[in-house]
């Protein structure tokens, strides 16, 4: 492995890992340059880093982290809401109605999304797949929620209309944008 | 959590690495108070005291939590052989507390295993194996 290499692996670790930015450039400078002062005297980035990267950087970036009990809660809502607007737009979407059901599998599909998402390094797992893996996912998906839908699709509870679900998706897009305006002034 | 065995005449001895495990951060602190250090001068000093590290970089997590229990602080300045700023790390006033105390123990349990160590082995206990 390159010195390149590592501070790339670590780099991606980091940032699905949640580390805040200004933390992530503190820690890849200072990973640098001990990569290259280890590398001045004849040693190899493994030296530094071990023969398991993603080890090194998860501990590094826990030791960093540190996230507590309310980060957590905030990440299960955060992930619930998307898995909710996902599940909406979608229904308008397939269904290309502009009336989408709310039923019992509804509500269990986004609470499994949101728990899913918050308690797995799905993005770390996920992007270093091998094919069948990611085939195995295509196909399970589907048919997890075609399950859900067929022993929790009755009764409707309530019927959404097109503008629901607009004002539904209108806080998240509102805090997107003021992040991402945020971001963009520092 | 990752691996931090030492180097030695065995590489890789479990037994060493279990005795650093648990005096590492003591060993961070003490060179920290000698003088501010960056990561790279932290694991030059433990390798001249002997402590060689398999994966050198195991001690960034522990320098992170340290400086998160508020015993090291950190500050960017030009390193002395030059170049661009270095992390720097330093003991507070909490650090040096915790490394006053950590030496105290550390020397008790040092003499006690010293004490224990150094027991004689009877003839008739090397004979039979010595324990019923």
């Amino acid at each position: 492995m390159t010195k390149d290499q590592v501070l790339d692996h670590c780099r991606t670790e980091w940032m699905f890992q949640e580390v805040p930015e200004a933390d992530l450039a503190d820690m890849l400078t200072e990973l640098r340059d001990h990569l290259e002062d280890a590398a001045r005297v004849g040693k190899s980035p493994e030296a530094v880093v071990g023969e398991d990267v993603t080890a090194f950087a998860t501990d590094w970036a826990t030791a960093r982290r540190a996230p507590g009990r309310s980060a957590l809660f905030r990440r299960l809502g955060e992930h619930a809401y998307a898995g909710a607007v996902a599940l909406l737009a979608a229904g308008h979407l397939v269904g290309w109605t502009a009336r989408t059901p709310v039923v019992p599998a509804s509500f269990v599909a986004v609470a499994l999304f949101a728990v899913v998402m918050s308690f797995t390094p799905y993005w770390r797992a996920v992007l270093r797949w091998p094919l069948w893996q990611w085939m195995g996912l295509c196909f399970a998906f589907p048919v997890v929620l075609l399950l859900l839908f067929l022993v929790g699709g009755r009764p409707m509870l309530l019927q959404v209309p097109l503008w629901g679900t607009a004002l539904f998706v209108l806080p998240g897009a509102l805090a997107a944008a003021v992040s991402a305006v945020r971001k963009r002034k520092r | 959590m990752h691996c931090m065995t030492v180097k030695g005449s065995k590489d890789g001895d479990p037994r060493r690495s279990q005795l650093l495990r648990g005096v590492l951060d003591l060993c961070l602190l003490a060179l920290v108070a000698e003088r501010p250090r960056y990561g790279f001068e932290i694991v030059e000093g433990l390798a001249e005291r002997g402590m060689e590290l398999v994966s050198e970089g195991s001690i960034y997590p522990l320098l992170a939590r340290l400086e998160k229990a508020g015993l090291l602080d950190s500050f960017r300045r030009p390193s002395e052989s030059g170049g661009a700023p270095r992390k720097y790390y330093r003991l507070t006033e909490a650090g040096l507390a915790e490394l006053g105390s950590g030496r105290e123990s550390w020397e008790a349990f040092a003499r006690a295993v010293d004490r224990t160590l150094s027991v004689g082995i009877t003839e008739g206990n090397r004979m039979t194996g010595g324990i019923a």
